[in-house]
């Protein structure tokens, strides 16, 4: 667990002070979303086929519990919700700079 | 620790429950066996189960946490690590007629007492209905999240 302070100070330090933000290239921050998406995306893909799995196990009739079933089926739901947010935030910040005057 | 550890804390505890449930379920059924297990030639009654529970701290990332010395591990949950037989003497009860009835005409039955079987039953049910709970309470903390910088 990620140990939290509450003191302003501390995290405005973090945030300017110690770590000073790497300039990124235009290229190398569409690689670094690339690859978050790409993660995003299979970790999605992951929690739904661990779900199909556990559905399928019940249906089978195999040794599952049927309330891990409806965890599993959450955490799939969850995790496809967090990645619609995400999404949505992108293509808003898109469609943003795409409206600016030039 | 994932954004799902309180899931899988909560699903941890309601398959505690449920196997709860289940030995509580095989007490109630084996109220009258007579012939639980063949020991020595005659035949004993069933003894009542009891199931022991534990937090579930073994897993590597627990006993990493506390070589560091950190005091802010949750551990896993919950979990079964063994059920065992209740040890209180078996109920005598006079049934000369009885297949399993000794010499003096007395029937030994299992050492189970229905009431404490439904106490401990309903004590089951509660906790299972308060896991649930608990884990829709953290699913709607998720979801509350997601909620964050909309509209």
């Amino acid at each position: 667990m990620e140990r939290v302070s509450y003191k302003p100070n501390s995290v405005m330090n973090n945030i300017i002070g110690n770590q000073p933000i790497k300039k990124l290239t235009p290229a190398e921050a569409q690689t670094s979303f690339k690859v978050a998406l790409n993660d995003a995306l299979r970790q999605v893909n992951d929690a739904q086929h661990a779900s199909t799995i556990a559905t399928e196990k019940l249906a089978r009739g195999e040794k599952i519990d049927l309330h891990n079933v409806m965890i599993t089926a959450q955490k799939a739901s969850i995790t496809l919700q967090a990645t619609v947010e995400v999404r949505n935030k992108v293509v808003e910040a898109y469609q943003e700079i795409m409206r600016m005057q030039v | 620790m994932t954004i799902f550890h309180g899931f899988n804390i909560s699903s941890s505890a309601l398959t505690t429950q449920r196997l709860r449930m289940d030995v509580v379920a095989s007490n109630m059924a084996n109220v009258e066996t007579t012939r639980g297990k063949f020991v020595n030639g005659e035949w004993q009654p069933y003894q009542r189960k009891m199931v022991v529970i534990q937090p579930n701290e073994n897993r590597f990332s627990s006993h990493l946490a506390k070589a560091m010395g950190r005091t802010d591990n949750l551990g896993n949950g919950v979990k079964v690590s063994k059920i065992v037989d209740d040890q209180s003497p078996f109920k005598l009860v006079y049934q000369p007629d009885h297949p399993d009835a000794n010499a003096e005409g007395f029937v030994r039955l299992p050492n189970i007492d229905p009431l404490k079987e439904m106490v401990d039953m309903m004590s089951a049910t509660r906790s299972y209905e308060a896991n649930v709970t608990t884990l829709n309470a953290t699913k709607n903390m998720l979801l509350k999240a997601l909620e964050i910088g909309k509209g």
